[in-house]
């Protein structure tokens, strides 16, 4: 680099060859030319300093278009699946909600956005129940267990109970998910207390209480919250 | 034997990376609980491999020295998101199932070490194959742990129950106890099979 500088210089400064004179204006614009390239060699060269392999604006540099590219990457990801994603959790509730009234075909609607109280009507309109979604704190915490629990309209009693998700000890505790220990509830009325009428899953007392709880819970949310 | 030969050999046998360099050990025992799981999980992981072996070897020359493991971490956790995007719209179940430990291959130790050992030092393909190969590694050692605990904690493999219903379901094999006994075991077999034939040495 620095010797093309000189050379241009050189170029410049030194007495054109005799018959091929150049004339004062060409040597001027000549002269200007070379000092800009001067210029730009000079500040490549800084550039080039600045930003050596293991300098600190190039470890910056790098970090920010990995960064970004990764960034655009996952947003173009996300572009494509997000829209399935939300098509499955919708699926997913739906058929969650449908399953705590067997034999009815009910169309759900969510009362307010976020309340987790879903009207379920018939095909005529009329409400039939309500499912309620309510978080239970079990053995892995405060609301360790998501559940959604079908109250029927008309008995003011649970129609079923489902485990959406629960991070529980596995082995344990998943048997709160299976059905014998869950039917219990079925057709009876809030409040459930275990070991009055409700028996817990042997080895998982804290997450039948949890559970029992939760539904408790739901009553007293649908009460507050959801009379239509 | 060719070089991709020993590649497969490597991954598979002499330096499979859950049996012999014993890395990744916790998603290992977290999710071999079921065949399901464990087939998901490993190729899951071996998808994430092979597109970090990939591009780091790309990237290679780029990827100043200071800053290698950072930028490494960043193209991991680029392609496992990705990959989580996409079981979670295409297969919620097994993304259901298997949970955190989709985002935690971020920090899978057999995925940083492959690229910090193999990927950062050899071109292009041959990285993308040591990452096919690894992945293969973890998954059959995922499977196999898999495969003995749920047939003894439950009498099935994916869900169908395989044995009668008559044998004794032990618990504990889904748990993280029996986790690390059949690990354990099944490490001693494989340096059993590994030492076969060769010399003890002199007491």
């Amino acid at each position: 680099m620095r010797d093309d500088f000189a050379e241009i210089e050189n170029g410049v400064t030194e007495p054109a060859p005799s018959g091929e004179g150049i004339s004062p204006a060409e040597a001027k614009k000549k002269r200007e030319l070379s000092k800009y390239l001067g210029v730009t060699v000079n500040v490549l060269q800084a550039l080039r300093r600045f930003f050596k392999k293991d300098s600190m604006p190039n470890l910056v540099l790098v970090m920010v278009l990995l960064t970004s590219v990764t960034a655009a990457g996952l947003g173009a990801v996300y572009a494509v699946t997000s829209v399935t994603i939300e098509e499955n959790d919708q699926i997913a509730l739906n058929k969650t909600l449908n399953d705590l009234f067997p034999g009815q075909a009910l169309l759900f609607t969510e009362t307010s956005e976020g309340s987790g109280i879903y009207q379920g009507r018939n095909s005529e309109g009329e409400l039939v129940g309500f499912g309620v979604k309510t978080l239970a704190d079990g053995f892995a915490g405060k609301g360790s267990i998501t559940m959604m629990v079908g109250i029927d309209v008309r008995t003011q009693s649970v129609t079923r109970v489902s485990v959406m998700k629960q991070r529980e000890t596995t082995g344990f505790s998943l048997a709160a998910k299976r059905d014998p220990f869950l039917e219990q509830f079925n057709g009876r009325s809030a409040p459930f207390v275990i070991g009055e009428g409700v028996d817990a899953i042997a080895g998982a007392t804290v997450s039948s209480e949890a559970v029992a709880q939760g539904i408790n819970n739901a009553f007293a949310l649908l009460e507050t919250e959801g009379s239509p | 034997m060719t070089q991709t030969m020993r590649q497969f050999k490597n991954g598979l046998i002499d330096q499979n990376p859950t049996l012999v360099l014993l890395l990744g050990m916790c998603p290992t025992l977290a999710t071999s609980t079921s065949m399901t799981n464990a087939v998901g999980m490993g190729l899951a992981a071996t998808a994430v491999l092979i597109c970090s072996n990939f591009a780091v070897s790309a990237l290679r020359k780029l990827i100043p020295e200071k800053i290698r493991i950072a930028a490494f971490v960043v193209i991991i956790a680029g392609f496992v998101t990705a990959v989580d995007y996409l079981l979670q719209a295409f297969v919620p179940a097994l993304s259901e199932s298997l949970g955190m430990f989709i985002p935690l291959i971020v920090v899978n130790c057999i995925i940083l070490a492959r690229a910090e050992a193999f990927a950062s030092k050899n071109g292009v393909m041959r990285s993308a194959l040591d990452g096919l190969t690894m992945g293969m590694g973890f998954t059959l050692a995922l499977m196999t742990v898999s495969a003995i605990r749920e047939l003894l904690s439950a009498g099935s493999l994916f869900g169908f129950r395989v044995l009668p219903e008559a044998f004794p379901s032990i618990g504990i094999m889904a748990q993280p106890p029996g986790g690390f006994i059949v690990l354990g075991v099944v490490i001693a077999v494989m340096q059993a099979i590994r030492n076969r034939g060769k010399a003890r040495p002199a007491a």
